[in-house]
């Protein structure tokens, strides 16, 4: 569906984007993730047609759409603020698409009044985006964007303005959507766990450039950098040695698979060391309530270790406790 | 009585002079000279409603205004647009800096532009010839006192477009860019987007300034007075005539149809302008312009309409200033030549050194300019400070109010202050001079200044007061510093606009105040171009530099206080 060959771009001489490639196949929800000022919006611009690449080839369908502007493309953007005509009713803004592609006043009621429905605001129809709350003027937003129907839509962290319940709820049914319509979008965030929950795929930018790239699971649990376990928060990061097969570290050896003889970081999850109450090596020095779990930062001699769980025992600062680790632990390049 | 009512006071003395003098103008219209018993009579409306003149200039000079503030509102409109959504920051401010060029001209510099550009022996005329387009320069028609008011329209069109454009900019420029970045995603091409989210935003902008402008050109004394025919004639020109032919009856019809040229104007006013709010909230015909083609590939070096159509505004409006700084300096430029024979400084000595009255002139109109520019920043930095604390429906009203010299036609204007100053025992004198300049100033330094007070809002006061701040430390210390840039800029425009005013002047003054304007109108009347072009330059040097100026110094202090506005 969408492919990016080698995109660069400069603002004010500064790279902003640098060599970028990947490819979105059809129907997929491709998030691009990464901190703010990475780039994620300039690229997302980008595919838009709203800036034009210094470098680099964008592809659409296979056409080189890389000269043609946002009006030619046609690829609707969702950005972080609704952004709806503040003069127009909530129909007239959902039809400015379909007034743009000239489709004719019955078609344009039926399409709006559908997508209304499946939104759940048939009711605010007639009124103005003024007197909308911010979750109805993001519905309102959606709804625009996939009026036209077009199968690519971009979405520039457009929950980010909202507060979390609403953030959780618009985001399932957006992903209810796009699954529905089998839609391909791609959709810009610097939130890691809704990444993880909306995604297909993920990219991650840093300072311009791709980090890593993969589905949410291979990218959390088995990163392939340092920098991608640190930004997907993905658990302890243990640095040692692998020596015949082995990866040797102040937490004890582990079996190694894939990385050869040298320095090498382990990543152990969060939710894969079992902690009892005991006389052990491990004293606890914080504890954090999650609700649904706990998490405790324990101490083992230097290394200090998060632990997350829903621990059946009794847990307090200052405790020694028992920890028991993987076997086997995924390990990166340092 | 209410603080923010009493700072309003000295402004209502000047609010109840304008509307006092249109009251004394209406029931003069209704006094009938010969009945001593002083009943109401419509005798004078009755006469002059029976006048075919009357009508066919009534009409004619609705005719003018109308098509010259449409044309501001077109050409405007599009101008800004251009400028707030051009991808050249280079040719932005280009554009944006000929149209306040444009906008700080004097109406009497731009008559002479007029005659020099579309004079029969000016330079279209030559450049026609050269062209091959007319074998002589009688076959060039006539621009300038034609019946259907060319050189008129192009001069109200010269200052109204600037007018609109950047009026209409300052909206557009604040609103949120990323609308535009939407409708192109889903397909809109540029006229869609100005039709569908600017005119609509803009609106109220772009309405506003075609009623001012529409207002100026109905009731403009100089431009008719220099450039019409003689028949038909615009009722500006045709009432101070009126007005000043001796006889009681003139007198009395001359407020008639001051009164008429009010109530006329006001109707085309409310039914034009009610069309064009109709057109410009509508956004359905928005489908009969073309959608983006642009799914085809954009050429490299490819170039815009709207940057071709910037390019050419600011070539339309540079060159004619340009051409006049070139012709005060040059020897000769006989038709039909296009080329000037030699450079000489002969009409600048003849100006300068040899025209004993334009340094008395210039000194007279220097002093009452700043003496304008001083009161008016005063008064409307006092006004500012009650209309921020106000309620926004109570601050649109009193607005409105102080604004009223706008709405009403010049002419019109300064006849009714002129029966205000009579019987003040005020005509004829340079106070009465001053008055009506702060009085025609005074609504653009309150926009001015009122913008400021709200952008600095309440909230800079209370910190001050809360770390023991007196409300004069606050004024000295906080609230003048940050306000002299809108202060000096509001001084600007009360001097520049003083500065080139002439009707107030010739009637208010009566012979007895000689300022620059005065000097320059018998260059005009006389075709004596050479001198005109010399005070053209020095009009336009003075204008441009002070504007700039002022101009520069509220937009490096924005950069500072971004955060307050």
């Amino acid at each position: 569906m969408l492919e990016l060959v080698n995109v660069s771009k400069k603002l004010d001489r500064q790279s902003i984007i640098q060599s970028v490639s990947f490819r979105t196949p059809k129907g997929c929800f491709h998030t691009i993730l990464g901190d703010s000022g990475t780039g994620k919006t300039t690229l997302l611009k980008l595919i838009a047609g709203l800036e034009k690449p210094e470098e680099g080839h964008i592809l659409l369908e296979g056409r080189d759409v890389t000269a043609v502007p946002a009006e030619g493309r046609r690829i609707p953007m969702i950005f972080q603020q609704p952004l709806l005509f503040p003069h127009l009713t909530v129909y007239q803004n959902i039809a400015f698409g379909l007034e743009t592609a000239g489709w004719n006043k019955g078609k344009i009621r039926n399409q709006v009044q559908a997508l209304l429905a499946v939104l759940q605001i048939s009711e605010l129809e007639l009124r103005i985006p003024g007197t909308l709350s911010g979750g109805q003027q993001q519905r309102v937003s959606i709804a625009r964007a996939l009026a036209p129907g077009n199968p690519l839509v971009l979405m520039d962290e457009p929950f980010s303005s909202l507060d979390p319940s609403l953030r959780r709820e618009l985001g399932q049914q957006v992903k209810t959507l796009q699954r529905q319509m089998n839609l391909t979008v791609i959709f810009v965030t610097h939130d890691v766990t809704e990444a993880l929950q909306l995604s297909d795929e993920i990219l991650l930018l840093k300072e311009g450039k791709v980090l890593e790239s993969g589905t949410p699971q291979e990218l959390y649990e088995r990163p392939k950098k340092m920098a991608t376990a640190r930004f997907m928060e993905a658990g302890n990061l243990v640095e040692g040695s692998v020596v015949k097969g082995e990866f040797h570290c102040e937490l004890g050896c582990f079996l190694s698979v894939g990385i050869p003889e040298g320095p090498a970081t382990g990543l152990i999850p969060e939710r894969g060391i079992c902690v009892t109450s005991g006389d052990g090596d491990a004293r606890i020095i914080d504890i954090r309530y999650l609700g649904k779990s706990r998490r405790v930062k324990v101490l083992v001699g230097d290394i200090s270790l998060w632990i997350e769980g829903d621990f059946q025992c009794d847990l307090s600062i200052g405790q020694t406790v028992e920890i028991r680790l993987p076997e086997q632990i995924h390990l990166m390049y340092s | 009585m209410n603080r923010n009512i009493r700072r309003l006071l000295p402004v209502m003395a000047l609010i109840l002079m304008v509307a006092g003098g249109l009251v004394l103008m209406f029931i003069t219209s209704l006094t009938d000279p010969g009945d001593s018993g002083a009943a109401l009579t419509l005798i004078h409306y009755r006469t002059l409603l029976n006048q075919s003149e009357f009508w066919t200039n009534a009409f004619y000079s609705l005719y003018l205004a109308v098509v010259a503030s449409l044309l501001a509102a077109v050409v405007g409109t599009l101008t800004a647009y251009g400028i707030a959504t051009s991808e050249k920051a280079v040719l932005r401010r280009l554009s944006e800096r000929v149209m306040q060029a444009g906008l700080v001209l004097p109406y009497l510099y731009v008559v002479f532009l007029a005659f020099l550009l579309l004079g029969q022996a000016g330079l279209l005329s030559r450049l026609a010839l050269a062209l091959g387009a007319i074998d002589s320069p009688e076959s060039f028609p006539p621009l300038i006192f034609d019946t259907a008011g060319v050189g008129m329209i192009w001069v109200y069109a010269f200052k109204g477009i600037p007018f609109v454009a950047l009026m209409s900019l300052t909206v557009m420029t604040r609103i949120n860019g990323h609308y535009r970045s939407v409708a192109r995603t889903l397909g809109a091409g540029r006229l869609q987007q100005l039709i569908a989210i600017y005119l609509p935003l803009c609106r109220r902008v772009i309405l506003w300034s075609c009623l001012v402008h529409f207002a100026y050109a109905l009731g403009s004394f100089e431009v008719p007075h220099l450039m019409s025919a003689f028949s038909p004639r615009p009722l500006s020109a045709s009432l101070y005539t009126l007005y000043l032919r001796p006889g009681l009856s003139s007198y009395y019809q001359a407020m008639a149809q001051g009164m008429m040229m009010l109530v006329l104007g006001a109707a085309t006013a409310a039914l034009y302008l009610s069309l064009l709010n109709r057109l410009l909230k509508s956004t359905t015909y928005f489908r009969w312009f073309p959608a983006s083609d642009k799914g085809k590939d954009t050429p490299t070096g490819f170039i815009s309409a709207g940057s071709v159509g910037l390019v050419l505004i600011s070539v339309l409006w540079l060159m004619p200033m340009g051409y006049v700084i070139l012709f005060s300096f040059v020897a000769a430029i006989p038709f039909p030549e296009l080329i000037p024979r030699g450079f000489s400084l002969q009409f600048w000595e003849n100006t300068l050194g040899r025209n004993a009255l334009f340094l008395p002139g210039l000194y007279t109109s220097v002093r009452l300019a700043f003496l304008t520019g001083l009161i008016t920043t005063l008064l409307g930095m006092v006004t500012a400070r009650s209309l921020s604390r106000m309620e926004p429906s109570s601050s649109l009203s009193w607005f409105a109010l102080i604004s009223l010299p706008l709405y009403v036609p010049a002419v019109v204007l300064m006849l009714s202050l002129h029966l205000v100053m009579l019987r003040l025992s005020l005509a004829n004198t340079g106070a009465a001079v001053l008055t009506v300049h702060v009085i025609i100033s005074l609504p653009y330094a309150t926009a001015i200044l009122t913008a400021y007070c709200k952008g600095i809002g309440s909230e800079l006061e209370e910190t001050a007061k809360t770390l023991g701040c007196s409300t004069i430390q606050y004024h000295r210390k906080v609230l003048l510093p940050l306000m002299m840039p809108g202060l000096f800029f509001s001084f600007c425009i009360g001097f520049l606009l003083s500065f080139s005013e002439l009707f107030s002047v010739l009637l208010l003054g009566g012979g007895n105040v000689l300022t620059f304007s005065m000097i320059m109108y018998p260059a005009l009347t006389s075709s004596q171009w050479g001198t005109g072009a010399v005070m053209g330059t020095l009009f336009l040097a003075i204008h441009l530099s002070l504007f700039y100026l002022a101009d520069g110094w509220v937009r490096r202090s924005s950069s500072q206080t971004d955060y307050l506005f």
